[in-house]
This record gives structure tokens, sequence and C-alpha cells, in this order.
């Protein structure tokens, strides 16, 4: 299978390896087999090899198609994904928009999951400084959530 | 930059993120006093299932926030001081998977924290705390 990244640059790989995709899938399916490369113009060249490289390690993984909820603890990452996924905070929130657009479900909890543990045990203002966000509550604002929520300090 | 995902774009990208955190109330907290589109974004999940915290029940008094003055004063005849303010949101609605046996206990608790005098008749207390919990469940349904 052929796909192409925003910039045109050509990729080659397998079927089955594209097949991670949903939306390649069904557009495989949809299409059938041909030489005509697949234009992604939402996914840049280094991310879409970083998503190759991902849905070729887990070729064989089982097919997971409906939310399983109960599984979503976030500590469960084995080391090869942890590795995977030791990239800058650019590039991982790139993934997570190619994975969301790509519909390739267990490399969109993985990446999800790998934000919440930068989140995990965090103050608000390290949550900001880690993610460069500005707090634009008034100081009212502030102080009600603070307020309303203050039960979650009170063991 | 901050990544657009965590300012506003694609809630649901960034609802599958905090949802990893969803049994971690201190992590939750924190993500909802960081910025307006945090807040919006985990007091929902925050407020999903109190009851199932071991926290002193103090949200509870955050729902009754929207009683009307007639069960305010129930509350009130009942010995129950309670300051009503308004409130950013109606937490009832996103109240989801209540245990009856976690809201009987934690009400109970609420109940004897929120006395104006603390009481020492059992069968007393236990209608005290049947009112309450009847005026909860309307509340939540």
């Amino acid at each position: 299978v052929k796909l192409t990244s925003s910039e045109g640059t050509e990729f080659i790989i397998d079927r089955k390896v594209a097949e991670k995709s949903v939306l390649l899938k069904n557009m495989l399916e949809d299409v059938g087999e041909s030489d005509m490369a697949i234009p992604l113009p939402n996914v840049t060249g280094p991310i879409l090899n970083k998503v190759i490289d991902y849905c070729t390690h887990h070729r064989d993984d089982p097919f997971v198609s409906q939310e399983d909820d109960s599984k979503k603890v976030s500590d469960d990452i084995d080391d090869w994904d942890a590795e995977f996924c030791k990239v800058d905070q650019g590039t991982l929130f790139e993934l997570i928009l190619s994975a969301n657009y790509l519909d390739i479900k267990p490399l969109l909890d993985l990446t999800c999951k790998t934000v919440a543990n930068m989140i995990k045990g965090k103050t608000p203002d390290e949550i900001r400084k880690t993610f460069n966000i500005t707090n634009d509550f008034t100081p009212e604002e502030e102080e009600h959530v603070r307020k309303e929520n203050e039960w979650c300090e009170e063991r | 930059m901050a990544s657009k995902i965590l300012m506003g774009d694609m809630p649901e990208l960034m609802e599958n993120i905090l949802n990893n955190l969803k049994y971690d109330l201190n992590s939750l907290y924190s993500c909802s006093l960081v910025s307006r589109h945090w807040c919006k974004m985990s007091i929902p999940i925050l407020w999903k299932n109190p009851f199932s915290f071991y926290q002193k029940p103090l949200y509870i008094s955050e729902y009754f926030s929207s009683l009307d003055e007639d069960e305010i004063y129930i509350l009130k005849e009942c010995g129950i001081n309670l300051k009503i303010s308004r409130k950013l949101f109606n937490y009832t609605k996103f109240l989801k998977d209540l245990k009856l046996s976690d809201l009987e206990f934690n009400t109970r608790e609420w109940t004897s924290l929120n006395l104006v005098e603390p009481i020492s008749s059992r069968i007393y207390l236990d209608v005290l705390v049947n009112i309450v919990i009847n005026l909860l469940l309307k509340l939540i349904f």
C-alpha cells in the first residue's frame, strides 16, 4: 500500500500494517488493491513515519473495537510503547491528532494515556507550566471552583 | 504554544486524556483549576460519582444549592444548617453509576456533619437521614 504524507513523501507499507488504521482499512476495502498512493494531507512525513513504526510493531495484536473503559488505568504501558512515546510534546500531540484522524484506537489511547501521566500528581500551576497554558479564570471564578470542589481536599 | 487539543479544539480528545485520571481525585481537582476550558472538561469526570471516593461527603452540600425554598426550610426544621449560594455548575447532572449503599452511607455522614446540634437518638437520626436522602434523590432524578 502506498501512502503520501502532507509534504508528498511516499511511504510503502504492508497492507496488514496499513489496516491497523480503520480509516485506511475501510478505504482499502472500498477501493481494492491499487497502485495509486493514498494521500494523507493531515499527516506530516516524520509523524507518519512514527505511526508506521507503531503499526508495524503492533501488526499482530488482536483488534480491539469496543470502548473498553474498564481497562483505562494509566500505568499499564509496556516498555516498547513507553519508549515509543518518549518524544517532545509537539510530536506527542501531533501523534494524538494523527491517531484520531487515521482512527487507530490503541495508538490514540496510548498517546492520551501518556499525556495523562504527565498531568498526574501535579498542581494546577505545574500543569500550566508543563503545557504552556494560560490561566484565564478571573480571581472570583477560580475561588468559586476551588470552593465548590473543596471536598476533594477533605479526607 | 500549547497544543490546540488542550485549548478547546477537539474536546473528545481532551476527554480521552482526562478519562485516564478518573480514579485520581487529586489530579482531577488540579485539572479543574488550570483554566476555564480545563475546568469545563474535568468537572464532569470529577463529579461523575463523588460518592465512590473516600472523602468527607461535603460535595452533598453543593448538590443542595438547587433546592427550592420549601425544601431548604425542611432541612432547617430538621436542624441542618445549610448555606445556599449560586454554583458554577449544576453538579447533579454529572452524576452517574451511583450505588445506593454509597449514597446511604455518605448521606448519613453528611447529615451528622451538618447538624447544628448533635443528636443522640439513633431513631431520630435515621428519620433525618431518610429525609435528606429523599431530597437528594429528588434532585438527582
